[in-house]
């Protein structure tokens, strides 16, 4: 009964810290047509990001596994990957949710959509509630339920 | 003797973690891991295509980012863990030690053939080993479920003993604090007030490194694990941890003459 009642507990827990606010990761990229720069960053979840042109030039942006990443790299080529996300042709800004599918590296690469430089502002939010987080803590409230009302069962058929 | 001794174990015990104090501490503990853990990292990068194509030494480079960060990541829930013990130790000193007093149950344990050092010992032990084994638990269960890979960072438990050390700088000055007021309302209060203002003098950074791992030696693991290996061998951890242990010693002792001579 009281590890049920401390499972729920600790479930209610891991739900409230997912639904804690992240802090926004991110910076400026200056890159060359043909090149790609970004950043490579933890998430336990959803993200949101957030970018924007200086002269409101046309960009794509991808966002990659880590393992698609590692391949770009030893490759040196963003063909024959899959990437989690694409947006090609961005004119100016974009602001959108990415949905991950939970805890793990993931890479932003931002790459000019015409033969010119682009300079771009962008932000990487990790969005609420963590889903990395949020499920394992529904499981272990669930487990906890499961747990008190089997004791509360238990009590129940003894004093019968 | 061993039997009344057992006895009073099973008390304290029990005492100490009802519903929901324990499952309180376990859930507050987990949240700070929590916390502290999810803080979000990145590494830029910019990968230049064409003859001087850099991405394997980009791969390398972020790599070893990455590991760096990932230890930082685990390491970190123990200063956010050291934290909580402020609120955590002064609660449950008050919890062990004065209220005995105040409900008289400290009069019945003194009234088992049991010697007054051993029930302070049961006491103490108690404590720290309570707060011990649910903030490490608390740690690897926060570690395992947010860090990928997490057997790696398994080794770092080892950093839980400098978690148990702060434990016990802080449950003794307030066990002593404790026996000296004999009230749970003074207590707890001199006991917070203390550990708040020692709070502030170690996260300042104007306050000499030695001083701030002398109350805070889980401070002093986060500083070498940020700033390098070779920080652990210098005298700036050692002297802090020896400094911390000589503390425990001290107030100890003191508590064990207080107690010995308590009129109760």
């Amino acid at each position: 009964m009281r590890i049920g009642r401390a499972l729920i507990l600790i479930g209610i827990v891991m739900i409230a810290a997912s639904l804690l606010g992240g802090s926004g990761r991110g910076g400026g990229v200056n890159v060359r047509y043909g090149e790609c720069g970004g950043q490579v960053f933890k998430a336990y979840g959803n993200v949101v990001v957030e970018a924007e042109e200086f002269y409101n030039r046309s960009f794509s942006i991808y966002i990659l596994t880590w393992s698609s990443f590692q391949y770009i790299l030893e490759n040196g080529s963003l063909e024959d990957v899959d990437p989690v996300a694409i947006f090609e042709k961005v004119d100016g800004s974009v602001e959108t949710i990415v949905e991950l599918s939970g805890t793990g590296i993931y890479a932003i690469l931002f790459t000019p959509y015409f033969d010119e430089i682009i300079l771009i502002d962008f932000q990487v939010i990790q969005a609420t509630p963590r889903t990395g987080i949020l499920l394992p803590g529904i499981g272990v409230v669930m487990i906890g339920i499961v747990v008190v009302v089997l004791s509360v069962l238990s009590k129940w058929r003894y004093s019968r | 003797m061993r039997k009344n001794l057992r006895a009073i174990i099973a008390i304290e015990f029990e005492n100490m973690v009802y519903f929901p104090i324990l499952e309180g501490i376990i859930c507050l503990l987990v949240f700070f891991c929590f916390s502290a853990l999810t803080a979000s990292f990145a590494q830029d990068f910019e990968i230049i295509t064409g003859s001087v194509y850099n991405g394997t030494t980009i791969e390398t480079d972020i790599l070893e980012d990455i590991q760096r960060l990932n230890i930082q990541q685990a390491v970190n829930p123990l200063q956010a863990l050291s934290v909580a013990y402020f609120f955590f130790v002064p609660l449950l000193s008050t919890l062990t030690i004065t209220r005995p007093i105040e409900d008289g149950t400290l009069r019945a344990y003194l009234s088992f053939p049991v010697s007054r050092s051993s029930i302070l010992m049961v006491k103490f032990l108690l404590v720290n080993l309570i707060l011990w084994v649910t903030s490490t638990g608390s740690w690897i269960m926060v570690v395992a479920l947010l860090l990928p890979g997490y057997q790696q960072y398994l080794s770092l438990i080892v950093w839980s003993l400098v978690l148990l050390l702060n434990c016990m700088v802080i449950t003794s000055t307030c066990f002593l604090i404790s026996m000296l007021s004999k009230q749970s309302g003074t207590s707890l209060f001199i006991g917070l007030g203390l550990w708040y203002v020692l709070t502030v003098l170690a996260s300042s950074y104007n306050t000499p490194i030695q001083l701030r791992g002398l109350f805070f030696p889980a401070i002093i693991v986060w500083l070498s694990v940020q700033y390098g290996s070779s920080y652990v061998l210098t005298g700036e951890l050692i002297l802090p941890i020896l400094g911390a242990i000589a503390i425990v010693i001290l107030a100890y002792s003191a508590c064990h003459i207080v107690f010995k001579k308590m009129e109760v």
